[in-house]
């Protein structure tokens, strides 16, 4: 029998699923997502997808799910249980002082996401609903200092007092954050042990989550965010996994669900640290780009961008290295939970075009009418032109065959409105008016790229990585004259999130706060030692971490490899760089002097030579450890290459497009009948039923070897 | 475009004079009375402009990473700008929004001083001011510029600010609200050339670490600056590459006469034309208190008048006739910098499409009285302006009012915000927990309350006047910087100002000094209002307290901490604070009047109690809806006492549920008795005003700040005197 993954991306507005055989033959299902019960969507797309292997999930199911070798279900679960305010009864004990650091959170967080303008009015300003009220909270007394020296003892009878009103008020879980616990966290390991004893005497337990497991790092805001949102969401979420899981085993599906975690990697949905999961669903382009770059040479380097109906979501894979945020904000909070650092700008086929009245100005977005009601074209109640809809006046979407003929296009009216509300008003034809929209567009995806990804980098370095829904039609658009190294799209664009979900490693990682400062001079070669100490004692702590987890789980030391990164700065400065360190411990001077070096290379090429200090102090604030299980991953396969020509089978004629001013008859390729080897030329078309690759004047595309298509600007 | 190859070959100072005499002559900034780049091709110019403002803030992530302080990374006291090259800002990042109109007059200010000629503009040259005498805000703002050159032309300048932690002044930190005179403001950089070839000069270096208390973080900040400047100007080159100089020279004009129109537009829309004036006074008392200088052993009252006219085609012409004289303070600022104050607070209340100079042009601001506190300089050259924000700061909350109530009138209701909270600032200096000397700001002030809006309360610890990128940062992070422990930061209730819709709340910060054989807190002020309540909330709205700090030193508090007694982690409630019931001191101060430096050095277990403070309110508090009260009271914001002797409402708190509930009858006859006992208190108009005529030629009750006040206002603008004069009916010959 065929063995066969099954991964899933249940997004906000659709749940995409992706069967891939051992031949790395695949098929994409799309299903509108379920939020109240996610099990719902995911079997009805999985049932869509297999329908293009001419079966059916009810009839056919069990021989693929019993011969499945792995299913990856990455879900909006967590995000939903956050927006909706539906976890958990948490209680919270935090140092007395800080009652309010939840309900009052950082100003900064009320403007999370917003453009300057919108920054620059405070009218729009607004905290989000706190997960745990300040009426189940209770401050107990007690401060360690920044050295980790208790100053102040815990006053262990504040404590029993809060966790007998806390349980007595109902709660069904109980987060625990004090100050400075990254740095020593006797208080709060000592709090959970005396709200256990309470637990045990009053006859009711609930979870007990503490900050010093759950992200032993500098700045409590964030912190507590993380751990608020453990104690708050986890396990609400963890039965909406359950849940998929059930219909799995239903048919035969003989393993457990893995999940996919923020910082890019799958785990066990009975994982207890599942806030990592909580911002996961971009996770997978990311990790499918990095996957696709351990097969394919020449992709060390990447920038993943994903154009969907809402967002363009981006990520920069430097040497192979994912790219972190500890820090990101999410939901309104900044949250210490590594995740991918993935920037997205609104900015997709459902993005609204508007001119502003008081200036004529055209303004695309930020907002959205996303995949519903979607573009005007679609006649589902928006009535504000989109983006989508100039593709389609642009004749680049094909009006008779969108989304595989799915959805039926109103062309008339998507005219009539964009004439109407956009292209009279600036006093241009239609085709026109559709042209310079799009070549906005796509300047303001390149510059989210090259600006908020790049910093200092050189993009002649880079390959420029399109996928999502939308992704393969703008993708020259966003490339556009820059000098990437190279410009590619995968056949399986529209589900390549979904797709990633299968490329990833059974992985799990830790960081830590620690202190280590390296001035000049005479002292160097002792703090240098001393930093060797610090760095290799918290990556210790973390393995032992780590390793007990994946040994708990059942893997084998030698099953498991391990990375260490640490995190380095200038003194004063107060954003550092992940290092990866060639070591596993730092021995001496010279190891050290090896790490500071990488980190000197990675600054200059971030920033500038003009930033250097010319007689720096390095501080080392923090270390990470990422152990990693290798897991059964789609085969990439290599093909014979043809011609360069297409073959006949491919070719669906001509249809006119509109391009730098003029129509052109462009010819359409069916993207499935394409082989490797082929060419085309633009002005072209190349149509799948999810998806549509673009190639524009002067561009030609190129499918090689690995099915890859590469976009070429010079044409030929 | 012969026009503009000709102006392209004219020296900066022309084209400057050109500009002028265009506008004057057009009513249109360069002449433009067409945006043609805009109109030919609508898309490139959207393009471009979305490209300049990405380099922008490309730079801000480059120099604010390369800066060493937190108050330019976590603070957002920083921002990065592209300029035409006769200053007018084209394009900023985020940041401090305070700054693009000061960046631009620093750089008109070298071209008028002819700076083209002498010492000469070159590729690499790097110019820094902070000296207010030359447009400057205070000391600790560092402006900076370097010229784009594209083909041998000065096409464009970068521009760069950010405030350093200490800028060498005479007492340590950033905020020198005591500095009595320009002499003790800090180290002075007037218009120079600090630079060439992209480096700073060595006796840059040398002179800000012999001149400052932190020079890494000085240097550092530095780096920050001219990093995020070059960024700006290589990116820019590459644009200039790509779309022709032909287009950059036309599209960076039309993006500030574009600006220009926004604003007039929007005011036009959502306003309404006429006179509008609102008095508001600030205060700073000092008298009694520790300061440098016998002579500011004082109490100062400044008037802050604010009138704006607005005509029919919306150009808007803003006065501050009638402010009272300098003060022998750190607190007195410049019309320049008036001038970017106004530039800020017009993009809060106006907004803007393209961030940038335009909005300048829409309005004009009379010079204000020479001498007074908004023009010190023709009076005394050396007027001190450590925190010359300070009265800025509430001179635009009566923007922000007098905009809303025009807003209010044409039905924008959204749109009102009541003023703006004030920002007290906590500064610390000695030996640090390193063992090493430390002075620095906290991140503390730059969080407030927000003002309440026409139709909801204001948002708690959620604005900052002079930078919407309103944040307070972490604790833990503060206390990496400075020997001192928070032992609360709590929501401060009924901090903001009371009414239908509540001002946003401020916080307390509550520190325990530790890990330091000494340390020098200042209470300082960007703001402040000493007993005097400056603004007063919009529509029979009360406002918020004046700005109380707190202290202990000599302190019991280890022995408290020994036998696990309780300490103090909020202020508590005014009528008993904590430190009063908690804490045995040999100094104790739970009601210190700010701005104050605590009399002695602190020492470990000392205490400092630093209030945030909330902002103003809107409408009446009786009117405010019971059910608003109660959920602040289940949130702990607001005192059940507050709830019923200010809103009248009555509630009951439940001891088993933990929960209040609001008894609607008698909150009705709450506020049936209390609207009687108004109408009880009230007097006809003219009653009153003959009662207090009388007062005033009487000048009873007339402390000498007061009347300090008023000579000063009605010497320094004479037809002001005579309006005073002419409504209390008071004679020719009246003086106070």
């Amino acid at each position: 029998m065929p063995r066969y993954l099954v991964a899933c991306d249940a997004g906000g507005t659709m749940t995409d699923v992706i069967v891939v055989d051992e031949a790395g033959q695949f098929v994409i299902g799309k299903a509108p997502t379920t939020p109240h019960d996610e099990s719902i969507g995911f079997v009805e797309s999985f049932d869509d997808a297999l329908t293009y292997w001419d079966e059916k999930l009810a009839q056919d199911g069990r021989s693929v799910c019993e011969n499945a070798e792995t299913a990856i279900y990455t879900g909006t679960s967590m995000l939903n249980t956050l927006i909706n305010l539906n976890g958990l009864k948490a209680g919270l004990i935090v140092t007395r002082g800080f009652e309010d650091i939840i309900v009052q959170g950082r100003g900064s967080q009320t403007f999370i996401g917003f453009e300057w303008s919108e920054v620059s009015h405070m009218q729009y300003r607004k905290h989000r609903e706190p997960l745990i009220p300040r009426r189940y909270t209770r401050g107990v007394t007690e401060r360690i200092d920044m050295f980790g020296q208790p100053v102040i003892p815990l006053y262990e009878h504040e404590v029993e007092t809060a966790v007998r009103e806390l349980l007595a008020d109902g709660v069904e879980s109980l987060a625990i954050v004090f100050l400075n616990s990254f740095v020593n966290s006797m208080h709060e390991r000592r709090t959970a042990e005396i709200a256990a004893n309470v637990m045990k005497e009053v006859g009711r337990t609930v979870p007990i989550v503490v900050s010093c497991e759950v992200a032993p790092i500098v700045r409590e805001v964030s912190r507590a965010n993380a751990t608020v949102i453990q104690a708050y969401a986890a396990e609400p979420a963890r039965e909406q996994l359950i849940n998929v899981e059930k219909r799995l085993v239903e048919r035969g599906y003989p393993h457990s669900l893995k999940t996919v975690l923020c910082y890019g990697g799958v785990t066990n949905i009975r994982y207890p640290r599942l806030f990592e999961t909580v911002m996961s669903g971009p996770v997978g382009g990311i990790m499918g780009g990095h996957y696709l770059a351990t097969k394919v040479d020449g992709l060390e380097n990447l920038v993943c961008a994903d154009m969907g109906g809402t967002s363009f979501d981006a990520g920069c894979i430097t040497a192979s290295i994912l790219p972190i945020d500890r820090e990101p904000a999410f939901q309104q909070m900044y949250v210490n939970v590594p995740m991918l650092d993935i920037r997205s700008i609104g900015a997709g086929t459902g993005t609204y075009i508007r001119l502003d009245p008081d200036t004529n100005r055209l303004k695309l977005g930020p907002d959205s009418a996303g995949g519903t009601p979607g573009p005007v074209f679609q006649n589902a109640g928006n009535e504000i032109p989109t983006i989508g809809d100039c593709d389609l006046l642009l004749g680049i979407i094909n009006e008779e065959n969108y989304l595989g003929g799915r959805i039926k296009v109103h062309k008339d009216k998507a005219t009539a409105i964009f004439d109407e509300k956009v292209a009279r008003p600036l006093g241009m034809d239609v085709q026109k008016a559709a042209e310079t929209c799009v070549d906005l567009i796509n300047v303001m995806m390149r510059e989210h790229l090259i600006r908020s990804l790049m910093l200092g980098y050189d993009l002649r370095d880079y390959v420029l990585l399109g996928y999502g829904g939308a992704g393969p039609m703008h993708l020259a658009g966003y490339a556009g004259d820059y000098p990437w190294k190279g410009v590619a799209s995968v056949p399986h664009a529209a589900a390549f999130s979904a797709w990633g979900g299968a490329c990833m490693d059974y992985a799990h990682r830790r960081h830590k706060s620690v202190s280590a400062l390296i001035p000049p001079g005479e002292y160097a070669v002792a703090m240098k030692q001393q930093a060797a100490q610090a760095v290799s004692a918290g990556w210790e702590e973390l393995e032992q971490q780590l390793l007990d987890e994946l040994l708990a789980e059942g893997f084998t030391r030698d099953q498991v490899s391990l990375k260490h990164s640490a995190y380095i700065k200038y003194y004063g400065h107060l954003d550092d760089l992940e290092v990866p360190s060639p070591f596993e411990r730092l021995h001496d001077e010279a190891e050290v002097d090896q790490v500071l070096a990488a980190f000197e290379d990675i600054f200059t090429k971030t920033y500038t030579l003009a930033g250097k200090p010319p007689l720096p102090t390095f501080q080392i604030g923090e270390v990470s450890v990422v152990a990693e299980v290798g897991t059964v991953k789609p085969t990439i396969n290599t093909y014979e290459l043809e011609g360069k020509e297409p073959p006949k089978s491919a070719s669906k004629g001509k249809r006119p497009v509109y391009q730098e001013g003029h129509w052109t008859d462009a010819p359409i390729f069916e993207m499935d009948e394409l082989r490797a080897g082929n060419e085309v030329t633009g002005v072209a078309i190349i149509e799948a039923p999810n998806t549509t690759l673009f190639v524009p004047p002067g561009w030609s595309a190129r499918l090689d070897e690995r099915m890859i298509f590469w976009l070429n600007r010079g044409g030929n | 475009m012969c026009a503009m190859l000709a102006e392209r070959t004219m020296k900066l100072t022309e084209q400057l004079a050109n500009n002028e005499r265009l506008l004057k002559e057009t009513g249109y900034m360069f002449g433009m009375e067409d945006l043609k780049r805009k109109q030919e091709d609508p898309g490139r110019y959207e393009a471009v402009w979305h490209i300049l403002l990405n380099i922008c803030n490309t730079a801000w992530d480059v120099g604010c990473r390369v800066s060493s302080s937190a108050i330019a990374v976590d603070g957002g006291d920083a921002l990065w700008g592209l300029h035409l090259p006769t200053g007018e800002a084209v394009c900023v990042s985020k940041g401090i929004t305070a700054h693009p109109g000061l960046l631009s007059l620093f750089i008109r200010s070298l071209v008028e001083l002819g700076y083209e000629d002498d010492p000469g503009i070159e590729h690499g040259d790097m110019f820094e001011n902070n000296d207010s005498h030359y447009g400057g805000i205070h000391a600790s703002d560092f402006d900076a510029a370097i010229p784009i050159f594209y083909d041998g032309e000065l096409i464009a300048w970068a521009s760069g600010v950010s405030h350093v932690m200490d800028c060498g002044a005479i007492l340590p930190g950033s905020i020198g609200f005591m500095n009595p005179d320009a002499f003790s403001d800090g180290v002075p950089v007037t218009m120079e050339k600090v630079g060439e070839n992209d480096k700073y000069y060595r006796w840059y270096e040398m002179r800000m670490r012999s001149r400052t208390r932190m020079p890494d973080w000085v240097l550092g900040d530095a780096r920050g600056r001219l990093a995020g400047m070059i960024t700006i100007r290589d990116k820019v080159t590459e644009v200039i590459d790509k779309y022709g100089v032909d287009f950059f020279w036309d599209a960076i004009r039309e993006y500030v006469e574009d600006g220009r129109r926004y604003a007039m537009k929007r005011v036009k829309s959502q306003a309404v034309p006429g006179r509008i004036r609102k008095s508001n006074f600030k205060d700073l008392a000092m008298e009694g208190k520790r300061v440098i200088l016998p002579q500011q052993d004082v109490n100062c009252l400044f008037n802050q008048p604010l009138e704006i006219n607005i005509s029919g085609d919306a150009s808007v012409r803003f006065s501050l006739a009638g402010a009272s004289g300098w003060v022998p303070f750190g607190q007195n600022i410049t019309p320049m910098a008036m001038t970017s104050a106004l530039m800020n607070a017009y993009s809060h209340m106006v907004g803007f499409d393209m961030f940038n100079w335009g909005a300048v042009a829409s309005w004009d601001l009379e010079t204000p009285p020479d001498g007074s506190w908004a023009n010190p300089y023709p009076a005394n050259l050396f007027a001190a302006s450590g925190v010359a924000w300070a009265p800025a700061v509430m001179w635009m909350s009566s923007l922000y009012e007098t905009f809303g109530r025009l807003y209010y009138t044409r039905g924008y209701v959204e749109e009102v915000a009541a003023g703006a909270a004030t920002t007290l600032t906590a500064e610390f200096s000695g030996i640090g927990q390193y063992e090493m000397y430390v002075a620095g700001l906290t991140l503390e002030q730059a969080s407030n309350g927000a003002p309440a809006r026409g139709m909801a309360d204001g948002e708690n610890s959620a604005w900052c006047i002079y930078t919407p990128n309103a944040d307070f940062g972490n604790a833990e992070v503060s206390e990496l910087y400075y020997p001192i422990m928070y032992l609360g930061r709590n929501i401060e209730p009924d901090s903001g100002g009371y009414g239908k819709y509540r001002g946003g709340l401020g916080h307390t910060a509550i520190w325990m000094i530790k890990n330091t054989p000494g340390l020098e807190y200042q209470c300082g002020c960007a703001g402040i209002r000493s007993k005097v309540v400056g603004n007063h909330g919009m529509y029979g709205a009360y406002p918020t307290w004046p700005d109380r700090g707190g202290y202990a030193a000599g302190t019991n508090v280890k022995e408290l901490i020994d036998a696990q007694k309780p300490l103090v982690h909020e202020r508590g409630d005014p009528v008993e604070p904590n430190l009063e019931k908690n804490i045995k001191a040999d100094v104790l101060e739970s009601n210190a009047i700010a701005p104050f430096v605590t009399p002695h050095q602190l020492h470990e277990y000392d205490l400092i109690i630093h209030p945030v403070s909330g902002a103003q309110a809107l409408g009446d508090p009786i009117e405010r809806d019971p059910e608003l009260v109660l959920s602040d009271l289940n949130k702990g914001w607001t005192r059940d006492w507050v709830a019923a002797s200010v809103h009248g409402v009555v509630a009951n708190y439940d001891e088993k549920t933990k929960e209040w509930t609001v008894d609607a009858p008698a909150t009705e006859r709450r506020r049936a008795e209390m609207r009687e006992e108004r109408k009880q208190r009230a007097v006809p108009f003219r009653e009153w005003w003959q009662q207090e005529r009388e007062r005033v030629i009487a000048k009873e009750n007339m402390a000498s700040a007061v009347l300090d006040m008023w000579r000063s206002s009605t010497q320094l603008t004479p037809a002001y005197g005579a309006e005073i004069r002419a409504f209390w009916q008071l004679p020719e010959d009246f003086t106070f």
